[in-house]
């Protein structure tokens, strides 16, 4: 048994790698395939010793961590993204730390700085200047941070500027409150007893001690971020699109103007868990937990189509003998959304979903209907070779190998996977590679967060009768009163 | 089991035409922005029912000429003329019930997220409007439940709204929950986006910390310039906020301090 490779990512063509170079995160590894020959060439972070590996993959976790406490539990990567230049990649791990890693002349990757965001990230891209990592966090607000972090420290104190979201309070601690303004006698006790405490230091929540600047937020869970930008005069505008949990695609500009929004895409119904970029065209691809993905002229905020993908998935999983349980209400949640050239022109651009749990993936392209290939496990993440893809499944038992190659083919208007077997076979050293995976649960954990979006709908008359019942009891407490009345 | 009758039930024992009682509406005075509320929304502003809200705005369809496709996309529920006013978080609408008159061909629209408070300013404003059906006096005032601070976009387009009234938000004293505050640098974003250009943010408490805080990021805000106080203090409106708001009159009788900032909204810059 084997951790599956969560996260895939593709390093275009360097000169020490024609055909690029295959980054994919297992676990808290990220192994570099150089896809010429399929050889491995790095792995990071790097191993210091093979006895850790094995330490955790049998016997009592607990008595074998304390054992060897230096190696303590490795985070999981949970995004990466790389830089236009492919000399940078920016890793996410789930201890809300951003690392850059440096992708050398060798294929090996060498972390270069490591900063922890105050709020886990849920987003992170690389601008096409490769100067900037756009991050976007699960409290909806999105950080633009240099790609380098500088060493200077007046730089810092300078940045703390720019953020404004905490204040620099650590004077003497004075109440917010008053008299003037606390009315009720349960509020006027707190205040007498904050009075009392004169010495109370207001503990000023301190900052990341790094340059960083709060572009925009939503007050809803930001599940994607993307940069676009646009060809106007001779000049290149940037616009940040972002994602969230409540329905919204939000076009605002780039910096220095990030302030300003120029429109929403809106048209959900459900949670939005992914946007997709199509190249070539300005259209936007959007899903998440509703039953269609939406196709967007992002810049005029309009919903071009709606492309159900309920139908495509149930007449691939009713059609064969398959065991997968697809029925007309089982949800639908999308995991990913890749753009993936289908012909040579650069219109010609298919997209790829993958659906939360489903062994499959949709193709869309314009003009024809949705249709669904089915795979031998849960699609994890493509990475786009040219006209083929990498897909990475959730198997975490042998024989099936847990990367395998897949050719994107045309026939007629019709776009179509194909299991590339040569390409697959360079990828044997990568699925050979076994790294111990964790138990299924912590693992469900860590590939399949997106149904979690979806709201749980409580009874509205139940909630609010609760909360009505709680005040009448305490009225003169907490609801404000007025001797005006009657 | 039959008990006495809940508040609830009393609501709906208020005769037609009367107004409605405050003491069956009370909800505490505090929710949290960021839970989901079970609301309803629409999926965007072209979608909602306007016509519901301002029956006497409606456009009344002309049937030959919807054919099926923009009868679903567009016309649910148009008005004649658009929601120029938003008081977010209105409580018991007491601002808006003042201004009703004082702007009578302007569309008001008062969002709070207090259900059994927005149901309190629904039916005031029903009764409003049928004692006054000769005037069509309060056909331009009503009320919705939303949480703004998630869903403003889903009510409003672009450029769309001339005022927007913060009055007496949730303080929010503690640091942890300043997030929770109605003002920050990213919401301003929405607001300059629902704002047209000259349109004007009204902010009033009673907390000097929260006035401040207001202040110091609505300056801090690009889209946004304050008001000054020689013009702040010509707007009608705000001698309206200041004595016909709810929590204004409270103030007054509690003789607390009322801290008033308007701030306009700039025109957008050119792209760099």
């Amino acid at each position: 048994m084997s951790h599956p490779y969560q996260i895939t990512a593709l390093c275009k063509s360097q000169d020490f790698a024609p055909e690029g170079l295959l980054l994919a995160a297992c676990g808290a590894k990220i192994v570099s395939v150089k896809l010429s020959d399929g050889s491995i060439l790095s792995q990071w972070p790097e191993q210091n010793d093979n006895s850790s590996v094995e330490a955790a993959s049998d016997g009592p976790p607990g008595k074998k961590r304390k054992l060897d406490s230096e190696t303590a539990p490795t985070p999981n990567v949970i995004k990466l993204a790389i830089s236009a230049d492919s000399k940078h990649a920016v890793a996410v791990t789930d201890d809300k730390s951003v690392r850059v890693l440096e992708v050398t002349e060798s294929g090996k990757l060498n972390e270069l700085s490591e900063r922890n965001m105050p709020k886990r990230p849920c987003a992170v891209v690389v601008t096409p200047d490769n100067k900037t990592i756009l991050c976007g966090d699960k409290f909806g607000d999105v950080y633009s941070l240099p790609l380098f972090p500088s060493t200077f420290v007046d730089k810092i104190e300078d940045s703390s500027k720019t953020e404004t979201k905490e204040d620099a309070g650590s004077k003497k601690y004075v109440p917010a409150a008053s008299t003037l303004t606390v009315h009720s006698g349960r509020n006027r006790r707190a205040l007498e007893n904050q009075m009392k405490q004169k010495d109370l230091q207001a503990k000023a929540r301190e900052g990341p001690k790094f340059e960083y600047q709060l572009l925009l937020g939503h007050v809803s869970m930001l599940t994607d971020v993307q940069y676009a930008t646009e060809e106007v005069d001779g000049k290149t505008r940037g616009y940040i699109i972002t994602a969230d949990r409540d329905e919204h695609i939000r076009i605002s500009r780039g910096p220095p103007q990030a302030h300003i929004i120029e429109g929403f895409c809106l048209g959900h119904k459900d949670f939005i868990s992914k946007i997709c970029l199509v190249p070539g065209n300005e259209l936007l691809v959007s899903g998440g937990g509703d039953d269609w993905l939406g196709v967007w002229d992002w810049r005029a905020g309009s919903l071009k189509e709606k492309r159900d993908m309920r139908s495509a998935l149930t007449s691939l999983f009713s059609s064969q003998s398959s065991d997968v349980n697809f029925g007309a209400r089982s949800p639908i949640a999308v995991s990913g959304l890749w753009a993936v050239p289908s012909g040579t022109e650069i219109k010609e651009t298919a997209v790829l979903v993958a659906c939360e749990r489903l062994p499959c993936l949709l193709v869309s392209q314009q003009g024809s209907a949705l249709t669904g290939i089915s795979l031998p496990g849960v699609p994890l993440d493509v990475a786009v070779v040219g006209n083929t893809v990498i897909v990475s499944l959730d198997v975490t038992e042998a024989p099936t190998p847990r990367l395998q190659a897949y050719a994107v083919h045309k026939t007629g208007s019709e776009v179509g996977l194909e299991l590339d077997k040569s390409f697959s076979l360079k990828l044997n050293a990568a699925n050979n590679l076994m790294l111990p995976a964790p138990e299924r649960k912590q693992l469900d954990n860590l590939l399949y967060g997106i149904e979690n979006l979806r709201k749980r709908g409580t009874p509205e008359e139940a909630q609010d009768a609760a909360t009505e019942q709680a005040v009448d009891g305490a009225t003169s407490e907490i609801t404000e009163d007025d001797p005006t009345e009657e | 089991m039959v008990g006495p009758p809940t508040k609830r039930q009393k609501r709906g024992e208020v005769p037609e035409g009367k107004l409605p009682q405050k003491k069956f509406f009370r909800q505490r005075a505090h929710a949290n922005p960021f839970s989901d509320h079970n609301l309803t929304y629409p999926e965007s502003p072209a979608a909602f029912d306007w016509a519901e809200l301002y029956p006497a705005y409606a456009v009344k369809e002309d049937k030959e000429n919807t054919d099926a496709s923009t009868a679903q996309e567009k016309s649910v529920g148009r008005i004649s003329k658009q929601v120029e006013v938003a008081d977010i978080g209105c409580g018991f609408g007491g601002l808006l019930f003042a201004l009703a008159p004082i702007m009578p061909d302007t569309l008001l629209l008062g969002m709070e997220i207090r259900s059994a408070v927005t149901e309190y300013v629904q039916t005031k404003a029903k009764a409003l409007r049928s004692q006054h059906t000769e005037t069509q006096a309060f056909q331009n005032v009503a009320c919705l439940r939303a949480n703004t601070m998630k869903f403003l976009p889903n009510f409003f387009t672009k450029a769309q709204l001339n005022k927007i009234f913060l009055c007496f938000p949730d303080p929010h004293f503690k640091a942890r929950k300043h997030k929770a505050r109605i003002v920050s640098t990213t919401l301003n974003s929405e607001y300059a986006h629902v704002l047209r250009p000259g349109g004007i943010i009204y902010t009033i408490t009673d907390v000097e910390d929260l006035h401040n805080w207001m202040v110091e990021h609505l300056a801090a805000h690009p889209s946004f310039e304050r008001v000054s106080e020689a013009e702040q203090e010509a707007d009608e409106c705000v001698a309206v906020m200041r004595q016909e708001t709810e929590e204004g009159k409270k103030v007054t009788r509690n003789n607390g301090n009322k801290y008033v900032a308007l701030f306009r909204r700039r025109e957008d810059p050119a792209w760099p």
